[in-house]
């Protein structure tokens, strides 16, 4: 376990480096915030009983507008770029052959990506945020759902691009596929859009897909739109993705460190 | 003269092309992902726009024309003149005095110095939201379409221009391109719902600072039958050609500044 966690630290002090580039992230979120509060400040005002036919009001849907840009920051970075490259420069091989889980390898560095992003980014993005745009911030168990909706989230992103970054070692070429998969992902996870504002037919597949455990359930326990034993149901849908995706992930890594043994002789 | 440029650049653009067609698969996935980003983009649009048919006067097929517009015109801008993203790393590399040294205009010559090909799949999927939301909207004339084409490239030099015009700051600060960020955020978000929904301070900031509401806007609202829900002056619809024309004046003399200062750094 310390190697993991000395290696949480490692990127972390790496990546405090780059101060100036932090801030202009920052200012970057916060015009998308903006951005994405007025857009939909302007689709309420413009929708006729729009709160009652999807039961979340226009200050909810704002504020889950504004968190999905804040919790976007949060999310696991693609490894598939950095996979690529290290296939064709070959020391792949040596990243595998370490004393370490290669799986756990890359969760440790996403962690620390992870709490970097959570001091430099979401703390003063949140701040900003109550400052300038009072919102309704959930209390006691809904809050407690919450963080722990979130990390799952965290979970669930980590392992889908940990899954779609694997693929980067059969194809060394990733750059579409990562494509595709940052488009569905916006998409499905209710990141642009809230899925109840999908039509009937296409949300009641997206709710079935891991995606909307990223975006669509934090953000609706957070704006109250998901409450009382749908909590638990919501919780345990995430935790049985992620499950299902972590053996996925385990079945192809076994089967790719099979297969670069034996091309590698 | 002006025959020659043309040939060479020709020349220089094919070249290009067939280096990045050197890999079919790569350059088939790659326009194809991107033409499915572009569509995602307006995919979005209509969703929003099944629950609230109609936003501050615009409709469906009217929001969709107005997002698949700056995809077009976005797609312009990257195939042909993405290079301006990079011009901060080209020039600490140490790649960006070759084009000093050739026998042609720096402009030129930059200009001409790659194509890529992922911008024909944001051209691809602005042009097919254009056909889809054109056959929805009644009253076209040759006229207009003729006038669409002008606006689509003056779109792209608009965002050429403002690209550049951060881009040239690498000559005097030597970085740069971390702003580059910011400027395509507010290109890729402010250019997708009428300016009228943001408030005053976002209105002014976009049609007179960063004027990225030229780009789709303002243009839409002429061409979707002469509205005017802008809080300023109604002739700002027709000014979408000549904003872009004053803008690449100003970043071609920027740019001449900035070559003189780097090379008065560099010797």
């Amino acid at each position: 376990m310390g190697k993991y966690a000395a290696y949480t630290i490692t990127t972390l002090k790496n990546t405090q480096v780059y101060k100036f580039d932090v801030l202009l992230r920052v200012i970057n979120s916060f015009i998308l915030v903006i951005a994405f509060r007025e857009v939909w400040r302007a689709i309420y005002a413009n929708g006729q009983g729009l709160a009652l036919s999807t039961g979340v009001t226009s200050q909810g849907m704002q504020t889950y507008a504004m968190l999905s840009v804040i919790l976007f920051a949060i999310m696991p970075p693609s490894i598939s770029y950095e996979i690529s490259d290290k296939v064709r420069d070959g020391s792949i091989v040596f990243d595998m052959q370490k004393p370490w889980d290669y799986e756990w390898m890359h969760f440790s560095k996403a962690a620390g990506v992870f709490l970097y992003s959570m001091v430099y980014a979401v703390i003063p993005q949140l701040v900003a945020v109550f400052l300038f745009f009072p919102i309704d911030y959930p209390a006691g168990v809904q809050a407690a759902a919450f963080a722990a909706s979130v990390l799952l989230a965290f979970l669930l992103s980590f392992l889908i691009n940990f899954i779609v970054g694997m693929t980067a070692i059969l194809f060394t070429e990733t750059w579409g596929i990562e494509m595709f998969k940052s488009v569905i992902t916006d998409i499905c996870s209710g990141a642009m859009v809230p899925l109840w504002f999908f039509p009937d037919a296409v949300s009641r597949v997206l709710l079935w897909l891991p995606f909307q455990g990223i975006f669509n359930i934090p953000l609706s326990l957070f704006i109250g739109k998901i409450t009382g034993t749908a909590i638990w149901e919501q919780l345990a849908f995430q935790a049985a993705w992620c499950l299902i995706l972590l053996l996925l992930s385990r079945v192809i890594l076994a089967w790719i460190e099979r297969k670069l043994v034996i091309t590698g002789g | 003269m002006i025959g020659r440029h043309i040939k060479l650049y020709l020349a220089m653009q094919s070249a290009n092309l067939r280096s990045h067609m050197a890999y079919p698969l790569n350059f088939a996935i790659g326009v194809l992902s991107i033409t499915f980003l572009g569509l995602s983009f307006i995919l979005v649009s209509w969703v929003i726009t099944q629950k609230v048919p109609i936003i501050n006067g615009w409709s469906t097929y009217e929001l969709i024309f107005m997002t698949s517009l700056r995809r077009t015109t976005h797609g312009i801008f990257i195939a042909f003149f993405v290079q301006s993203w990079f011009l901060d790393s080209l020039i600490r590399n140490g790649e960006f005095d070759r084009f000093l040294v050739r026998p042609l205009n720096p402009m030129f010559s930059f200009a001409a110095h790659n194509i890529q090909i992922y911008g024909f799949g944001d051209m691809l999927a602005g042009i097919i939201g254009l056909a889809v939301s054109m056959a929805h909207i009644p009253d076209w004339t040759f006229g207009k379409i003729v006038y669409l084409l002008v606006i689509v490239f003056s779109g792209a030099a608009i965002e050429w221009s403002l690209q550049m015009l951060i881009g040239c700051m690498v000559f005097w600060t030597l970085q740069g391109g971390a702003m580059r960020n910011i400027l395509d955020q507010l290109l890729a978000q402010f250019t997708r719902y009428p300016l009228s929904i943001y408030n005053g301070a976002l209105q002014v900031l976009l049609t007179f600072v960063l004027p990225v509401a030229f780009i789709s806007y303002y243009p839409s609202s002429f061409l979707l039958g002469n509205r005017s829900d802008s809080t300023f002056s109604p002739l700002l619809m027709y000014l979408t050609p000549l904003v872009a024309l004053l803008l690449v004046s100003v970043t071609y003399f920027v740019w001449t500044k900035g070559l003189n200062a780097y090379k008065g750094a560099g010797t």
